[in-house]
């Protein structure tokens, strides 16, 4: 039967070792002292029974423990022999010690009382802590009962001031996304648009967690596929065929969802990319910024993908410049080619008649407003000819391939 | 009538009842303590520093209507109600902000905490992750499978 392991011990107090130091740093220099004296003096005591600890212990269950049906193959029941003896110990000791403990001792004095008392000590965390063995802790907490520094588990103990310092102390030290709680990340995350969120998500696994857990996902999901919860009273309210990943599933569809208003966009029809979601530049939406001295990403980056409805009421809200060459006149076909304007829609825009069969034009400005209203915006009008099938096509693929992995 | 706090390093400060009870974790505690009302409260997850900043601000919104909390992923269209202060106190304390947040939630101080977590969320939306983790110092503690895993969910800007 072995004390216990050297290396779980040093490993443990190295541990043990580094909780001080960190709470050594934040001391006034009055507790310093007390406590380097403290110090000095466990570490004598422990210095005198620590090799022959081995031989002692052994030595002792031995003259305890009456050997009689005592078989070495069968380990179990050799331990549980052990273990008795040591609880008892353990309890006259501590009991016996606590009276020449208050009056301080030379060491020589209580090395013969010391290697005994020092046996129990090192043995019992090991049987009475069984779910959290750390001898050293409960070693060092006895040491301290008299100094009123009690050394808990800082992670548990909420009593004592020294713990709650040295809970803070590091606490501080922990990274940002570590020491929010996830309800104020959430919180924070509130007013992210879900690019923005899929970007923060990559920062670390705690932030990733995060994002990934956020109801959002549900909601985009439920209003922009319009399936409505089934108000299903047995098992589910909702609909029990939800995606497992949420949040990436989301992902994969994101070419036809937008992200302000969560619509769904149909893209299967061919030449209805304007209808779909396009990039619309962040600031133009009702979020005004705080503190504009982190502005790092670049434009392009921070720009939010919005359906035709959105980035109508965007644009109407916060107009776009004309362009310096817009104040002249066309025809109706190039109207037509430059801003995909319907017969209907050039109807009523200022118009010059030529006379000598020159035919009649209209005026630029007046139809590129009425276009930007019709496509939402230049990025609409820009839209209109290009084909959806590249986007539809990566799309599919992204959503098959989460087929493939989440079924 | 005055109240007092106790910061978790031992400062006390005294505050008007109505400025404190702008935490709705006090206002509960006054509550229930009304009889012994000596002592100060002590506030063990807020640091003195925090403290104060946190008392500036309810001094200066002593008289604001309670704003309902309502946690819905619509308030990114509502425009925040900000006024000149509350922009100033953002930008002189922006180093501390994130600390701010923390007191905030542990003190439940509703607008202070939507403040800065409006702030937190402007910071963090411009940035790219590399930048985030440069700003906060965050390991970045992602395996190699996992960074296969998520490298298509990066897509989603890239159409």
């Amino acid at each position: 039967m072995q004390p216990s392991s050297p290396f779980d011990e040093t490993s443990s107090n190295i541990e043990l070792g580094l909780l001080l130091l960190r709470l050594l740093q934040g001391l006034e220099p009055g507790e310093l002292e007390r406590i380097t004296a403290l110090a000095a003096a466990s570490a004598q005591k422990q210095r005198v029974p620590a090799s022959p600890s081995a031989q002692t212990t052994a030595e002792q269950s031995q003259q305890v423990v009456p050997d009689s049906t005592n078989s070495p193959s069968n380990p179990t029941a050799e331990q549980d022999q052990h273990i008795m003896p040591d609880l008892t110990q353990y309890r006259f000791n501590s009991k016996a010690e606590r009276m020449p403990r208050a009056v301080p001792e030379p060491a020589e004095v209580q090395s013969s009382k010391l290697s005994l008392s020092h046996f129990s000590l090192q043995r019992t965390p090991r049987q009475t802590t069984a779910p959290d063995p750390e001898p050293p802790v409960s070693d060092l907490n006895r040491q301290n009962q008299l100094d009123r520094i009690a050394f808990v588990d800082p992670s548990t103990c909420k009593g004592c001031t020294c713990c709650v310092i040295l809970r803070q102390r590091l606490e501080r030290e922990k990274p940002i996304d570590k020491r929010l709680p996830v309800e104020v990340w959430s919180r924070i995350f509130q007013y992210l648009y879900p690019s923005q969120l899929s970007r923060v998500s990559l920062v670390s696994k705690t932030l990733y967690d995060v994002v990934d857990r956020l109801d959002l996902w549900l909601k985009v999901y439920l209003q922009g596929y319009l399936e409505v919860p089934v108000p299903n009273i047995d098992t589910n309210i909702l609909k029990p065929d939800l995606p497992k990943r949420l949040m990436l599933y989301v992902f994969a569809r994101s070419f036809s969802i937008c992200e302000q208003c969560f619509r769904f966009c149909d893209g299967e029809t061919p030449g209805r990319l304007p209808f779909m979601p396009l990039p619309v530049g962040e600031r133009l939406l009702l979020t005004p910024n705080v503190d504009e001295s982190h502005t790092r990403v670049s434009e392009s980056k921070t720009k939010i993908h919005l359906c035709l409805n959105c980035r109508r009421a965007v644009y109407e809200a916060h107009p776009e410049v004309a362009p310096a060459d817009v104040f002249g006149f066309s025809t109706k076909k190039e109207l037509k080619e430059m801003y995909h304007l319907g017969d209907k829609s050039i109807q009523g825009i200022t118009l010059r008649t030529g006379g000598n069969g020159e035919p009649v034009k209209y005026f630029q400005w007046e139809a590129l407003k009425r276009a930007r209203q019709l496509h939402g915006g230049d990025i609409g009008i820009e839209a209109v000819p290009k084909s959806l099938s590249k986007s539809m096509k990566i799309m599919n693929g992204r959503i098959f391939r989460y087929r493939l992995k989440y079924g | 009538m005055k109240v007092t706090l106790e910061s978790s390093d031992g400062q006390v400060f005294t505050v008007d009842k109505e400025v404190a009870e702008l935490s709705v974790i006090i206002k509960e505690m006054l509550v229930i303590e009304q009889a012994n009302q000596d002592h100060p409260i002590p506030l063990l997850n807020v640091g003195a520093v925090e403290l104060a900043k946190v008392i500036e601000y309810c001094e200066h919104h002593r008289n604001d209507p309670t704003i309902d909390d309502d946690e819905d992923y619509d308030s990114r269209k509502k425009p925040i109600e900000m006024d000149d202060w509350d922009k100033q106190f953002t930008i002189v304390n922006k180093e501390m902000m994130f600390e701010l947040i923390l007191a905030a939630n542990s003190m439940q101080v509703k607008p202070l905490l939507h403040l800065g977590c409006r702030y937190a969320a402007d910071i963090v939306k411009r940035m790219s992750p590399t930048e985030i983790r440069d700003l906060f110092q965050i390991d970045d503690d992602f395996t190699p499978e996992e960074q296969d895993k998520i490298e298509w969910e990066k897509q989603w800007t890239k159409l």
